[in-house]
């Protein structure tokens, strides 16, 4: 409801009342005023008939002496009866004149001259002058003025009576004229308060509403059109200025944060780099002749690098969901296998514990859907990890289910063209406190703070899941027994794929699958400056059974492939005299061996900044550390 | 130096003369004009109309014609005969051509009006009956067009009609009251006896008889006409209820109206107040006071140059009302309380002669 509709419904009430009260009060008073005038009319007429139609003749018999004569009373006291006829007929006043004894003498304006009952008993109260309303009987309602006229040879009692209804029917032209004042009045005012304060207050404060929505969205106003030298008008000036400094708010603002991914990009790459030599080497040397107590010691070095670069990935997934920045793919995936790819290293670390792991799937066919497989595998590693990390004993069991879209928590979209999937991760762990539960998906949140001194993680994760899940317009809860374990359930709407989909996603998937078939020997090109990542891909590569040549920038690789010698090309992107991205373009733009298949090297995790690096002519890019597996892959697909 | 201090009072004091001699001037003019002459032609001698006579000329010296220096009267009285009437009057003319005739009372306007007309002698008449039976206007309210105006002093017949038939309504009688309209051949009788009986079809309560008998001029002819009276009454006294008196010298004769009273028949109507003190029920009249101030007032714009011609016959707008209770009460009726009001000081409880 606008506010103008509120002021209105909030004024008619007032405007109702207010009208409703004058025309209740303006009804009463004329209706009091209408019978006083009557009262005051009758009593003036009486008074004047009896002075005129009696008492003259009473005393001209007196001062002529003739009130002795009977012939002459009465024959005054007749004229004096036919002069209250004709005030009867002319006035339409019925006038009843009794003696004082109570008997019926006269009744002018009677039907048929029948005198009426029920008007004798009030004779007794009048002794001078009497007004009120009488019910004689029924039908005879009537209000009357009554006066005495008391002399030894004339003795009358006069009364002038209208009936009521008469009165009343006037008391009823006044009701129906205050409602039809009253009602034009309501009409006229809520009509004069509309338009006052809609061009006072309403139109206004719309103004205000609009610029209010402009600054909102950081749009930025030069003027409200509110000229008014008031409140509204001061208001209006106050949002302006406001407008402009929230607009070089923003303006710094935006600065900021785009320093903050400058330096988050360049943390990472100067991290991601020397890391990748780190797991490079601490792998490769995996591989080699090693003590127990020296294979140790290197898989130490492996998995703290792990947690590190696990770290410095929840760290960046956490700038960047707060950003705004995090973008997901909408790509066609085969869900059965990533559910299988993803349990098979908890089930190594699940066994060490003495756990049992499970999984069970109620999916139906075909497994394929659409939606960010990257960001689906980070939650349910996320979720499993957890799990595994928090319980000491018992199981960890992963339920998968389809569920339709009348059963989905959130609202679906286009039920036809969506899949809505249930994932719960069930452990027997310690479990979470009720008091707990509601802030365990807020960022930096343990259970508490011996948690991470016991498990250590930076409390990053679930918060993490709880937002990509948001960001897939799904929907995430937790039931947790203290002791007894806990439950996260997820759910997450996919898109449904088409046969077509499927076709290009099953070629795909053979390429990629590998199977570690034996792989053709590529004179592989590495473009990279660092020296100890070039050691760590060329040896890598070299497991993989491939010719690698190594160049230090871009220049020297745009060369080696002009030479036509080059199958394969790993370029870095960061590199002197000419970045990976320059050299691609010059390559991609050669009159020949521009087919070459180029992937990328970068240390930089924004993925945001790969398409831009797929867009300058790179097949793939692979981000620091890789794997030997992912190597391979890339291999297998483009070689 | 005293010379010419003397100078501006020597001026004073002509301007002084000078002024007064001005102011003086039309003053003497005026005075030494000579008084418009009245001729007066009364009908006959009556205290009635010899009491018109003198209000007309007390309301002319109010108005600023003093007797003697303004204003100058001839007053000849014609004793109720047309002829001498005329002659007077010509001799009167023949004398000095007077500014204005008054004629009192019809016999000495019909005179006045068969001598003057023609003339541009201006006449001017009061105390006559009818004028329009007369012939001197052709309607009341009008002009007459010639040199001729006045005023009637009489109660229009509708109205003594009326009231009559009002007092007479109370005694709620299934038959009307016979009343004879007792009149001489004194033209202003017959002529209210003439209007009387025209307009009596309004008024069912009553049943008019004319009960005429010859007029007799001079103080020689009144016991013949009160005896013709007697007689008629006599004659018609049980197909009468009542005597109605009509305008004329008989009127205001107190011996004709004992004579009448005399008879037994009650007088229902008379044109005279003092007749109801003596026992007429009712009594219609215009005052002296009234008639002198509405005749001096015409005469009064005649001599300052309107021309008669311009002037409308009228009536008195007021009457004064008499009634006599008594005689109410004989023919068994009451007088109503608008009539008892009218009468005001003149109600009158008893019937008896006057002198």
């Amino acid at each position: 409801m606008s506010l103008y509709t509120k002021f209105i419904a909030a004024i008619i009430p007032i405007v109702l009342l207010g009208t409703g009260a004058l025309g209740y009060w303006s009804f009463t008073h004329s209706r009091d005023v209408l019978y006083r005038t009557e009262q005051q009319s009758m009593n003036l007429r009486l008074e004047s008939a009896i002075d005129q139609f009696v008492d003259r003749r009473y005393r001209l018999l007196e001062t002529t002496g003739l009130n002795s004569l009977t012939s002459y009373v009465d024959q005054y006291k007749s004229e004096a009866l036919t002069d209250f006829r004709t005030l009867s007929q002319k006035t339409g006043r019925r006038v009843l004149i009794f003696n004082r004894d109570g008997s019926a003498l006269f009744c002018g304006g009677c039907e048929d001259d029948l005198f009426p009952d029920g008007w004798g008993e009030l004779v007794s109260d009048v002794t001078d002058k009497l007004f009120g309303t009488h019910y004689a009987a029924p039908g005879d309602h009537a209000v009357f003025s009554a006066a005495g006229f008391a002399k030894p040879e004339w003795n009358w009692v006069v009364l002038l009576t209208i009936p009521e209804s008469v009165v009343s029917k006037d008391v009823e032209d006044i009701r129906l004229a205050t409602i039809i004042v009253s009602l034009a009045s309501i009409l006229a005012v809520a009509g004069m308060i509309a338009w006052v304060s809609r061009s006072l207050l309403v139109t206004p404060i719309l103004k205000l509403k609009l610029a209010a929505d402009s600054i909102a969205r950081q749009e930025p106003i030069s003027r409200i059109d509110i000229n008014s030298n008031d409140e509204l008008g001061r208001l209006a000036r106050d949002m302006e200025m406001m407008s402009q400094a929230t607009h070089d708010y923003v303006e710094r603002a935006n600065a900021a944060n785009k320093a903050k991914s400058g330096f988050l990009a360049t943390m990472s790459h100067e991290i991601r780099t020397p890391l990748n030599g780190v797991l490079g080497i601490a792998q490769l040397l995996e591989d080699t002749d090693l003590n127990p107590d020296q294979q140790r010691k290197v898989s130490n070095i492996v998995a703290s690098g792990k947690t590190l670069l696990a770290i410095i990935n929840d760290v960046l997934d956490m700038s960047r969901i707060e950003s705004g920045a995090m973008e997901l793919e909408d790509t066609v995936f085969d869900l059965k296998e990533l559910l299988s790819s993803i349990m098979t290293p908890f089930q190594t670390a699940a066994g060490q514990k003495g756990l049992t792991i499970r999984g069970e799937y109620a999916l139906s066919e075909p497994a394929q859907m659409r939606g960010d497989p990257v960001r689906l595998r980070q939650i349910l590693w996320n979720l499993l990890s957890n799990a595994v990390k928090f319980t000491d004993s018992g199981s960890v069991v992963l339920t998968v289910k389809e569920v339709s879209a009348d059963a989905a928590p959130t609202s679906v979209p286009s039920p036809e063209t969506t899949r809505g999937i249930r994932f719960a991760v069930t452990d027997t762990g310690t479990g979470i406190a009720p008091d707990r539960q509601a802030s365990i998906f807020e960022a930096f949140t343990q259970e508490d703070s011996s948690i991470t001194r016991k498990f250590g993680g930076t409390g990053l994760g679930l918060s993490i899941v709880s937002q990509i899940v948001e960001l897939m317009g799904g929907q995430i809860g937790i039931e947790s027994e203290l002791g007894k374990g806990t439950t996260i359930d997820v759910f997450i709407p996919f898109g449904t794929v088409t046969e077509e989909d499927l076709a290009l996603t099953k070629s795909a998937s053979l390429a990629a699958s590998g199977e570690r078939r034996t792989l053709p020997v590529y004179k592989v090109l590495v473009a990279e400056d660092n020296a100890i990542n070039a050691m760590v891909v060329t040896a890598v590569l070299e497991k993989l059974g491939q010719s690698v040549k190594h160049v230090e920038n871009g220049r020297e690789a745009v060369d080696e492939v002009m030479r036509g010698e080059t199958d394969f090309v790993f370029m870095d992107v960061h590199m002197p005299e000419m970045d990976g991205i320059e050299a691609t373009r010059e390559i991609r733009a050669a009159a020949s061996h521009n087919d070459v298949p180029i992937i990328g090297l970068t240390a930089e995790a924004f993925v945001e900044r790969h398409s831009e690096f797929r867009n300058a002519g790179m097949n793939d890019v692979l981000t620091k550390p890789f794997t030997e597996d992912q190597l391979f892959k890339v291999l297998s697909r483009y070689g | 130096m005293p010379s010419i201090r003397s100078r501006p009072t020597h001026a004073f004091l002509k301007l002084l003369f000078l002024g007064l001699c001005f102011w003086l001037l039309p003053q003497s003019a005026v005075a030494s004009e000579t008084p418009k002459r009245i001729v007066i032609l009364q009908t006959l001698s009556s205290t009635f109309l010899e009491k018109s006579t003198v209000r007309f000329r007390a309301e002319m010296t109010r108005l600023g014609f003093k007797d003697g220096t303004d204003v100058s009267y001839t007053v000849l009285n014609a004793k109720g005969d047309y002829g001498r009437a005329k002659s007077l009057l010509t001799s009167a003319i023949d004398e000095n051509t007077p500014d204005l005739v008054v004629t009192v009372a019809t016999l000495a306007t019909r005179a006045g009006r068969d001598l003057l007309s023609g003339t541009k002698i201006p006449q001017m008449f009061l105390i006559v009956t009818d004028p329009v039976g007369e012939g001197f206007v052709s309607e009341m309210g009008k002009t007459s067009g010639s040199n001729i105006t006045g005023q009637s002093h009489v109660v229009p017949v509708e109205s003594q009609l009326a009231l009559v038939s009002q007092i007479l309504q109370t005694a709620r009688r299934d038959t009307p009251f016979r009343i004879g309209i007792l009149r001489s051949t004194y033209p202003s009788a017959v002529s209210e006896s003439a209007q009387l009986r025209a307009a009596a079809h309004q008024f069912p309560v009553v049943s008019l008889t004319d009960l005429g008998f010859p007029y007799l001029p001079g103080d020689s002819g009144r016991p013949e006409m009160s005896k013709s009276a007697v007689e008629l009454i006599t004659t018609h006294k049980d197909s009468l209820d009542g005597i109605w008196l009509v305008a004329g010298p008989n009127q205001t004769n107190l011996d004709f109206v004992n004579t009448v009273l005399a008879t037994g028949m009650p007088i229902v109507n008379s044109g005279n107040i003092r007749n109801a003190r003596l026992g007429a029920m009712l009594a219609l009249q215009s005052t002296v006071e009234l008639n002198g101030r509405a005749a001096a007032e015409a005469a009064s714009a005649i001599l300052s140059g309107t021309n008669p011609a311009d002037i409308p016959v009228t009536r008195p707008s007021k009457f004064i009302a008499g009634v006599n209770v008594l005689t109410a009460a004989r023919l068994g009726a009451v007088i109503p309380s608008g009539i008892l009001e009218l009468a005001q000081e003149n109600v009158f409880y008893r019937q008896g002669r006057g002198n």
